[in-house]
Protein backbone atom coordinates (compact mmCIF):
# COMPACT_ATOMS: atom_id res chain seq x y z
CA UNK A 1 0.00 0.00 0.00
CA UNK A 2 1.88 3.46 -1.29
CA UNK A 3 0.45 6.62 0.06
CA UNK A 4 1.06 9.87 -1.16
CA UNK A 5 1.49 12.65 1.58
CA UNK A 6 1.19 15.96 -0.52
CA UNK A 7 4.33 18.02 0.62
CA UNK A 8 2.94 21.54 0.48
CA UNK A 9 4.13 22.74 3.90
CA UNK A 10 7.41 24.06 6.04
CA UNK A 11 6.93 22.62 9.45
CA UNK A 12 5.45 18.73 10.95
CA UNK A 13 4.61 15.85 8.90
CA UNK A 14 6.96 13.26 10.47
CA UNK A 15 4.14 12.45 13.47
CA UNK A 16 1.92 11.83 10.12
CA UNK A 17 4.52 9.77 8.64
CA UNK A 18 5.38 7.67 11.40
CA UNK A 19 2.14 6.84 12.21
CA UNK A 20 1.14 5.83 8.36
CA UNK A 21 4.34 3.66 8.65
CA UNK A 22 2.94 2.00 11.62
CA UNK A 23 -0.29 0.62 10.20
CA UNK A 24 1.60 -0.55 7.34
CA UNK A 25 2.11 1.78 4.66
CA UNK A 26 4.95 2.99 2.24
CA UNK A 27 4.92 6.20 2.82
CA UNK A 28 6.14 8.89 0.02
CA UNK A 29 6.24 12.96 0.53
CA UNK A 30 5.72 14.49 -2.44
CA UNK A 31 4.44 17.34 -4.88
CA UNK A 32 5.12 15.45 -7.91
CA UNK A 33 4.77 12.48 -10.00
CA UNK A 34 4.63 10.24 -7.31
CA UNK A 35 1.12 11.01 -6.46
CA UNK A 36 0.00 9.70 -9.64
CA UNK A 37 1.00 6.27 -8.70
CA UNK A 38 0.25 5.96 -5.13
CA UNK A 39 -2.64 4.14 -4.21
CA UNK A 40 -4.51 7.13 -1.87
CA UNK A 41 -3.31 10.70 -1.07
CA UNK A 42 -3.30 12.71 2.04
CA UNK A 43 -3.52 16.30 2.77
CA UNK A 44 -1.35 16.81 5.78
CA UNK A 45 -2.99 19.39 8.72
CA UNK A 46 -0.07 22.03 9.27
CA UNK A 47 0.17 25.53 7.19
CA UNK A 48 -1.62 28.23 6.95
CA UNK A 49 -4.69 28.63 4.15
CA UNK A 50 -2.81 30.76 1.87
CA UNK A 51 0.29 29.26 1.76
CA UNK A 52 -1.39 25.63 0.72
CA UNK A 53 -4.40 26.51 -0.90
CA UNK A 54 -2.11 26.97 -4.67
CA UNK A 55 -0.11 23.97 -4.20
CA UNK A 56 -3.21 21.68 -2.82
CA UNK A 57 -4.79 22.48 -5.92
CA UNK A 58 -3.33 19.26 -7.81
CA UNK A 59 -5.23 16.82 -5.80
CA UNK A 60 -7.98 17.93 -7.83
CA UNK A 61 -7.26 15.82 -10.92
CA UNK A 62 -7.45 12.56 -8.41
CA UNK A 63 -11.00 13.22 -6.99
CA UNK A 64 -12.53 9.80 -7.69
CA UNK A 65 -9.45 8.73 -8.89
CA UNK A 66 -8.02 6.77 -5.94
CA UNK A 67 -8.93 7.68 -2.00
CA UNK A 68 -8.33 10.97 -0.20
CA UNK A 69 -8.07 12.03 3.21
CA UNK A 70 -7.71 15.56 4.24
CA UNK A 71 -6.20 16.25 8.06
CA UNK A 72 -6.90 19.83 9.67
CA UNK A 73 -5.80 22.35 7.39
CA UNK A 74 -6.44 19.67 4.79
CA UNK A 75 -9.78 19.12 5.34
CA UNK A 76 -10.07 22.57 5.32
CA UNK A 77 -8.70 22.73 2.07
CA UNK A 78 -11.49 20.61 0.83
CA UNK A 79 -14.08 23.37 0.99
CA UNK A 80 -14.95 26.63 -1.21
CA UNK A 81 -12.66 29.40 0.93
CA UNK A 82 -11.69 30.29 3.99
CA UNK A 83 -11.17 33.07 6.76
CA UNK A 84 -8.01 32.57 6.95
CA UNK A 85 -6.73 34.04 4.05
CA UNK A 86 -6.47 33.99 0.40
CA UNK A 87 -6.49 31.25 -2.08
CA UNK A 88 -10.04 28.83 -3.14
CA UNK A 89 -10.10 25.48 -1.92
CA UNK A 90 -10.46 22.19 -3.76
CA UNK A 91 -14.43 22.70 -3.74
CA UNK A 92 -15.48 19.32 -2.81
CA UNK A 93 -17.23 20.03 -0.05
CA UNK A 94 -20.00 23.47 0.04
CA UNK A 95 -18.36 25.73 2.90
CA UNK A 96 -17.00 28.21 3.86
CA UNK A 97 -14.09 28.20 6.91
CA UNK A 98 -14.55 30.23 9.51
CA UNK A 99 -12.24 31.44 12.49
CA UNK A 100 -13.93 29.30 15.40
CA UNK A 101 -15.91 30.99 18.31
CA UNK A 102 -15.37 29.48 21.71
CA UNK A 103 -14.11 30.02 25.04
CA UNK A 104 -10.39 29.29 24.30
CA UNK A 105 -9.22 29.43 20.80
CA UNK A 106 -7.33 28.27 19.65
CA UNK A 107 -8.89 25.28 20.20
CA UNK A 108 -6.32 22.84 21.49
CA UNK A 109 -7.16 19.52 22.97
CA UNK A 110 -8.73 16.10 23.27
CA UNK A 111 -12.53 17.01 21.98
CA UNK A 112 -15.42 14.00 22.71
CA UNK A 113 -16.33 13.63 18.93
CA UNK A 114 -20.06 12.41 17.77
CA UNK A 115 -20.27 10.26 14.34
CA UNK A 116 -23.64 10.83 12.49
CA UNK A 117 -23.17 7.61 10.95
CA UNK A 118 -22.53 8.46 7.63
CA UNK A 119 -18.75 7.56 7.54
CA UNK A 120 -17.22 4.01 8.08
CA UNK A 121 -13.68 5.29 8.98
CA UNK A 122 -14.64 6.71 12.20
CA UNK A 123 -15.71 5.75 15.74
CA UNK A 124 -17.22 8.03 18.39
CA UNK A 125 -14.96 9.20 21.21
CA UNK A 126 -12.22 11.44 21.50
CA UNK A 127 -9.58 12.75 19.32
CA UNK A 128 -6.81 15.64 19.17
CA UNK A 129 -7.53 18.81 17.79
CA UNK A 130 -5.31 21.71 17.63
CA UNK A 131 -6.66 24.60 15.10
CA UNK A 132 -8.17 28.31 15.15
CA UNK A 133 -10.46 27.77 12.08
CA UNK A 134 -13.16 25.43 11.97
CA UNK A 135 -15.86 25.15 9.69
CA UNK A 136 -19.72 25.05 10.83
CA UNK A 137 -21.46 23.23 8.40
CA UNK A 138 -20.85 20.82 5.69
CA UNK A 139 -24.50 20.09 4.78
CA UNK A 140 -25.62 16.74 4.01
CA UNK A 141 -25.06 13.91 3.04
CA UNK A 142 -21.26 14.80 3.62
CA UNK A 143 -21.51 15.69 7.41
CA UNK A 144 -19.56 12.57 8.72
CA UNK A 145 -19.10 13.83 12.91
CA UNK A 146 -18.93 17.06 14.56
CA UNK A 147 -17.74 18.58 18.05
CA UNK A 148 -19.94 21.02 20.38
CA UNK A 149 -17.34 23.89 21.62
CA UNK A 150 -20.47 25.92 22.46
CA UNK A 151 -21.26 26.18 18.78
CA UNK A 152 -21.59 23.77 16.39
CA UNK A 153 -18.30 22.28 14.10
CA UNK A 154 -17.24 20.07 11.54
CA UNK A 155 -15.67 17.13 13.15
CA UNK A 156 -15.75 15.01 9.73
CA UNK A 157 -17.06 14.84 6.50
CA UNK A 158 -16.61 11.99 3.95
CA UNK A 159 -18.17 11.58 0.21
CA UNK A 160 -17.54 7.79 0.41
CA UNK A 161 -18.89 7.36 -3.54
CA UNK A 162 -15.20 9.38 -4.28
CA UNK A 163 -13.73 8.13 -1.57
CA UNK A 164 -12.96 11.51 -0.26
CA UNK A 165 -12.81 12.18 3.45
CA UNK A 166 -11.74 14.54 5.80
CA UNK A 167 -11.36 14.76 9.21
CA UNK A 168 -10.91 18.32 11.37
CA UNK A 169 -8.81 16.70 13.66
CA UNK A 170 -5.13 14.59 13.98
CA UNK A 171 -5.82 10.90 13.71
CA UNK A 172 -1.99 10.94 14.20
CA UNK A 173 -1.74 12.30 17.48
CA UNK A 174 -5.06 10.45 18.21
CA UNK A 175 -3.73 7.58 20.30
CA UNK A 176 -4.98 4.09 19.17
CA UNK A 177 -8.09 5.49 17.84
CA UNK A 178 -6.44 7.24 15.84
CA UNK A 179 -3.87 4.78 14.22
CA UNK A 180 -7.24 2.41 13.75
CA UNK A 181 -9.12 5.38 11.65
CA UNK A 182 -5.81 5.23 9.50
CA UNK A 183 -6.14 1.14 9.41
CA UNK A 184 -9.51 1.75 7.85
CA UNK A 185 -8.51 4.49 5.24
CA UNK A 186 -5.45 1.90 4.36
CA UNK A 187 -8.09 -0.71 3.55
CA UNK A 188 -10.41 1.04 1.92
CA UNK A 189 -7.91 2.14 -0.11
CA UNK A 190 -7.32 -1.48 -0.77
CA UNK A 191 -10.73 -1.93 -2.39
CA UNK B 1 -15.91 21.14 26.41
CA UNK B 2 -13.00 20.53 25.48
CA UNK B 3 -11.19 17.44 27.81
CA UNK B 4 -8.70 18.55 30.49
CA UNK B 5 -4.86 17.50 29.65
CA UNK B 6 -2.88 15.40 32.24
CA UNK B 7 0.59 16.37 30.78
CA UNK B 8 3.77 14.65 31.99
CA UNK B 9 7.08 17.07 31.58
CA UNK B 10 10.54 15.58 30.69
CA UNK B 11 13.15 17.86 31.91
CA UNK B 12 15.97 16.86 29.58
CA UNK B 13 19.73 17.11 30.01
CA UNK B 14 20.12 18.13 26.64
CA UNK B 15 24.16 17.04 26.43
CA UNK B 16 23.27 13.29 27.90
CA UNK B 17 20.06 13.04 26.47
CA UNK B 18 18.10 11.59 29.69
CA UNK B 19 15.60 13.06 31.78
CA UNK B 20 16.61 15.13 34.69
CA UNK B 21 14.52 16.53 37.33
CA UNK B 22 15.33 19.61 39.73
CA UNK B 23 13.82 21.24 42.73
CA UNK B 24 12.82 25.13 42.47
CA UNK B 25 14.65 24.85 39.13
CA UNK B 26 17.68 23.59 40.76
CA UNK B 27 19.79 20.53 41.97
CA UNK B 28 19.31 17.88 39.10
CA UNK B 29 19.29 14.29 39.45
CA UNK B 30 18.67 11.71 36.82
CA UNK B 31 15.95 9.69 36.62
CA UNK B 32 15.69 8.20 33.17
CA UNK B 33 15.25 7.39 29.45
CA UNK B 34 13.23 10.06 27.40
CA UNK B 35 11.86 7.81 25.06
CA UNK B 36 10.93 4.57 27.66
CA UNK B 37 8.93 7.17 30.36
CA UNK B 38 7.13 9.23 27.08
CA UNK B 39 6.08 5.57 25.41
CA UNK B 40 4.79 4.41 29.07
CA UNK B 41 2.96 7.77 29.79
CA UNK B 42 1.60 7.43 26.03
CA UNK B 43 0.22 4.00 26.98
CA UNK B 44 -1.06 5.23 30.25
CA UNK B 45 -3.03 7.90 29.32
CA UNK B 46 -0.96 10.90 29.12
CA UNK B 47 -3.00 13.35 26.95
CA UNK B 48 0.23 15.45 25.61
CA UNK B 49 4.09 15.41 26.38
CA UNK B 50 6.12 18.71 27.10
CA UNK B 51 9.88 18.18 26.20
CA UNK B 52 12.33 20.64 27.53
CA UNK B 53 15.82 20.81 27.20
CA UNK B 54 16.94 22.63 30.58
CA UNK B 55 20.57 22.38 29.54
CA UNK B 56 20.16 24.38 25.81
CA UNK B 57 22.98 26.03 24.38
CA UNK B 58 23.47 25.66 20.21
CA UNK B 59 26.34 22.65 20.80
CA UNK B 60 24.22 20.63 22.49
CA UNK B 61 21.41 20.67 19.98
CA UNK B 62 22.42 17.11 18.17
CA UNK B 63 21.84 14.98 20.90
CA UNK B 64 18.12 16.92 22.20
CA UNK B 65 17.43 16.80 18.34
CA UNK B 66 17.76 12.93 18.32
CA UNK B 67 16.11 12.74 21.63
CA UNK B 68 12.82 14.78 19.92
CA UNK B 69 12.98 12.97 17.06
CA UNK B 70 13.19 9.64 18.67
CA UNK B 71 10.22 10.28 21.47
CA UNK B 72 7.66 11.88 18.56
CA UNK B 73 8.30 9.18 16.07
CA UNK B 74 7.34 6.46 19.02
CA UNK B 75 4.38 8.13 20.87
CA UNK B 76 0.79 8.81 19.43
CA UNK B 77 0.09 12.24 21.71
CA UNK B 78 1.05 15.42 20.82
CA UNK B 79 4.41 17.04 22.13
CA UNK B 80 5.75 20.54 23.07
CA UNK B 81 9.37 20.82 22.72
CA UNK B 82 11.21 23.96 24.51
CA UNK B 83 14.37 25.21 26.20
CA UNK B 84 16.56 27.77 24.20
CA UNK B 85 14.99 28.61 21.03
CA UNK B 86 16.01 31.88 20.12
CA UNK B 87 15.32 32.33 16.39
CA UNK B 88 12.96 30.58 14.01
CA UNK B 89 15.50 28.79 12.76
CA UNK B 90 15.96 27.08 16.44
CA UNK B 91 11.77 26.56 15.90
CA UNK B 92 12.10 25.17 12.41
CA UNK B 93 14.78 22.51 13.32
CA UNK B 94 11.80 21.44 16.58
CA UNK B 95 9.09 21.27 13.92
CA UNK B 96 11.68 19.10 11.87
CA UNK B 97 12.18 16.85 14.47
CA UNK B 98 8.06 16.24 14.95
CA UNK B 99 7.20 18.91 17.52
CA UNK B 100 3.70 19.47 17.40
CA UNK B 101 4.13 22.62 19.31
CA UNK B 102 6.83 25.01 19.86
CA UNK B 103 7.41 26.73 23.49
CA UNK B 104 9.66 29.84 23.85
CA UNK B 105 10.24 31.31 26.87
CA UNK B 106 13.07 33.68 27.46
CA UNK B 107 13.75 34.67 24.06
CA UNK B 108 10.29 35.67 23.47
CA UNK B 109 10.82 38.20 26.75
CA UNK B 110 13.84 39.73 25.05
CA UNK B 111 12.62 40.00 21.76
CA UNK B 112 8.64 39.96 21.38
CA UNK B 113 8.73 40.15 17.61
CA UNK B 114 9.20 35.97 17.66
CA UNK B 115 6.01 35.22 19.19
CA UNK B 116 4.63 37.03 16.66
CA UNK B 117 7.36 35.49 13.67
CA UNK B 118 6.62 31.59 14.77
CA UNK B 119 2.84 32.22 14.85
CA UNK B 120 2.47 33.71 11.01
CA UNK B 121 5.00 30.91 9.98
CA UNK B 122 3.47 27.88 11.91
CA UNK B 123 0.01 29.39 13.42
CA UNK B 124 -0.46 30.63 16.41
CA UNK B 125 -1.80 26.72 17.55
CA UNK B 126 1.46 25.69 17.28
CA UNK B 127 3.14 28.55 19.22
CA UNK B 128 3.49 28.38 23.10
CA UNK B 129 4.96 31.22 25.20
CA UNK B 130 5.94 29.87 28.79
CA UNK B 131 5.87 32.03 31.57
CA UNK B 132 8.06 31.80 34.69
CA UNK B 133 6.73 33.68 37.25
CA UNK B 134 7.79 34.65 41.14
CA UNK B 135 5.53 36.02 43.43
CA UNK B 136 6.96 39.38 44.65
CA UNK B 137 4.85 41.09 47.14
CA UNK B 138 0.97 41.04 45.48
CA UNK B 139 2.44 40.47 42.31
CA UNK B 140 4.17 38.43 39.67
CA UNK B 141 7.28 38.57 38.24
CA UNK B 142 8.63 37.11 35.29
CA UNK B 143 12.16 35.35 35.19
CA UNK B 144 14.08 34.13 32.41
CA UNK B 145 17.11 32.07 31.59
CA UNK B 146 15.63 28.90 32.89
CA UNK B 147 14.31 30.91 36.59
CA UNK B 148 17.50 32.72 37.15
CA UNK B 149 17.15 36.13 35.89
CA UNK B 150 14.17 38.59 36.77
CA UNK B 151 12.65 41.15 34.64
CA UNK B 152 10.66 43.83 35.25
CA UNK B 153 7.96 41.93 33.41
CA UNK B 154 4.86 41.36 35.20
CA UNK B 155 3.57 38.28 34.54
CA UNK B 156 0.14 38.65 34.34
CA UNK B 157 0.82 41.84 31.88
CA UNK B 158 3.24 39.68 29.67
CA UNK B 159 0.42 36.46 29.48
CA UNK B 160 -2.03 39.62 28.24
CA UNK B 161 0.57 40.89 25.28
CA UNK B 162 2.04 37.20 24.34
CA UNK B 163 -1.61 36.15 23.51
CA UNK B 164 -2.12 39.50 21.48
CA UNK B 165 1.59 39.04 19.73
CA UNK B 166 -0.23 35.30 18.88
CA UNK B 167 0.85 33.18 21.12
CA UNK B 168 -1.77 29.96 20.89
CA UNK B 169 -0.92 28.51 24.72
CA UNK B 170 1.13 29.47 27.41
CA UNK B 171 2.63 27.14 29.97
CA UNK B 172 2.64 29.11 33.21
CA UNK B 173 5.51 27.93 35.95
CA UNK B 174 5.52 29.01 39.37
CA UNK B 175 9.14 29.21 40.31
CA UNK B 176 7.98 29.25 44.12
CA UNK B 177 5.78 25.83 43.44
CA UNK B 178 7.71 23.90 41.22
CA UNK B 179 9.19 20.69 43.15
CA UNK B 180 7.55 21.55 46.40
CA UNK B 181 4.45 19.40 45.74
CA UNK B 182 2.63 21.61 47.87
CA UNK B 183 -0.04 22.22 44.81
CA UNK B 184 -0.25 24.51 41.63
CA UNK B 185 0.34 28.62 42.17
CA UNK B 186 -3.66 29.00 42.32
CA UNK B 187 -3.75 32.47 42.60
CA UNK B 188 -1.33 33.11 39.57
CA UNK B 189 -3.40 30.61 37.68
CA UNK B 190 -6.46 32.65 38.14
CA UNK B 191 -4.80 35.83 37.60
CA UNK B 192 -3.87 34.62 34.09
CA UNK B 193 -6.58 32.61 33.12
CA UNK B 194 -9.25 34.85 33.68
CA UNK B 195 -6.98 37.28 31.65
CA UNK B 196 -6.28 35.90 28.28
CA UNK B 197 -8.76 33.29 25.89
CA UNK B 198 -5.95 31.14 24.99
CA UNK B 199 -5.33 27.91 26.73
CA UNK B 200 -3.64 27.83 29.91
CA UNK B 201 -1.14 25.23 31.11
CA UNK B 202 -0.28 24.93 34.50
CA UNK B 203 3.22 24.19 35.99
CA UNK B 204 4.91 23.52 39.28
CA UNK B 205 3.96 22.39 42.49
CA UNK B 206 1.60 19.39 41.72
CA UNK B 207 1.64 16.77 44.73
CA UNK B 208 -1.34 14.88 45.31
CA UNK B 209 -4.69 14.34 42.64
CA UNK B 210 -6.50 16.81 44.81
CA UNK B 211 -4.00 19.86 43.63
CA UNK B 212 -5.02 18.51 39.87
CA UNK B 213 -8.66 19.10 40.58
CA UNK B 214 -7.63 22.26 42.21
CA UNK B 215 -5.51 23.58 38.97
CA UNK B 216 -8.70 22.46 36.93
CA UNK B 217 -11.22 24.87 39.05
CA UNK B 218 -8.52 27.82 38.60
CA UNK B 219 -9.03 27.40 35.08
CA UNK B 220 -6.46 25.63 33.27
CA UNK B 221 -6.92 23.50 30.10
CA UNK B 222 -3.68 21.42 31.14
CA UNK B 223 -1.70 20.06 34.66
CA UNK B 224 1.42 19.59 33.61
CA UNK B 225 3.55 17.59 36.02
CA UNK B 226 7.21 15.72 35.98
CA UNK B 227 8.40 14.17 39.21
CA UNK B 228 4.76 12.59 40.45
CA UNK B 229 4.72 10.60 37.02
CA UNK B 230 8.67 9.91 36.93
CA UNK B 231 8.49 8.36 40.72
CA UNK B 232 5.05 6.55 40.34
CA UNK B 233 3.83 8.55 43.33
CA UNK B 234 0.48 9.38 40.98
CA UNK B 235 -0.82 7.16 38.35
CA UNK B 236 -2.26 9.16 35.39
CA UNK B 237 -4.99 6.38 34.91
CA UNK B 238 -6.19 6.77 38.25
CA UNK B 239 -5.60 10.84 38.23
CA UNK B 240 -8.01 10.56 35.36
CA UNK B 241 -11.04 8.91 37.19
CA UNK B 242 -10.54 10.93 40.57
CA UNK B 243 -11.06 13.95 38.54
CA UNK B 244 -14.02 12.35 36.39
CA UNK B 245 -15.28 11.09 39.25
CA UNK B 246 -15.27 15.39 40.38
CA UNK B 247 -16.70 15.96 37.57
CA UNK B 248 -13.80 17.46 35.65
CA UNK B 249 -13.96 16.02 31.80
CA UNK B 250 -10.96 14.45 30.86
CA UNK B 251 -10.62 11.66 28.25
CA UNK B 252 -10.28 7.92 29.36
CA UNK B 253 -11.56 6.15 26.04
CA UNK B 254 -7.32 5.55 24.90
CA UNK B 255 -7.67 1.83 24.89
Amino acid sequence: MRVAILDYTVGNIGSLVSALSRVGAQVVVTRGREIADADALILPGVGTFSAASALARQASEYVGQKPMLGICLGMQLMFNSSEEGEGSGLGIFPGRVVRIVADRVPHIGWEHTRSTGACALLEDGYYYYLHSYGVESAGRPYEAAYIDLGKRYVAAVCDEERAVFGVQFHPERSGKKGLRLFRRFLELAKG
Amino acid sequence: MTAVRIIPCLDIDGRKGVVVKGVNFQGLREVGDPIELAMKYDDEGADELVILDITASIEDRPTFLKVVKEVATSVSIPVTIGGGVRSLEDADKLFKAGADKVSINTAAVKRPQLVEELARQYGSQSTVVAIDAKRIGSRYKVYIKSGGTPTDLDAVVWAVKAADLGAGELLVTSIDKDGTRSGYDIELLRAISSSVTIPIIASGGAGEMRHFYEGALAGAQGLLAASLFHFGIIKIRELKEYLASRGVEVRLDYD
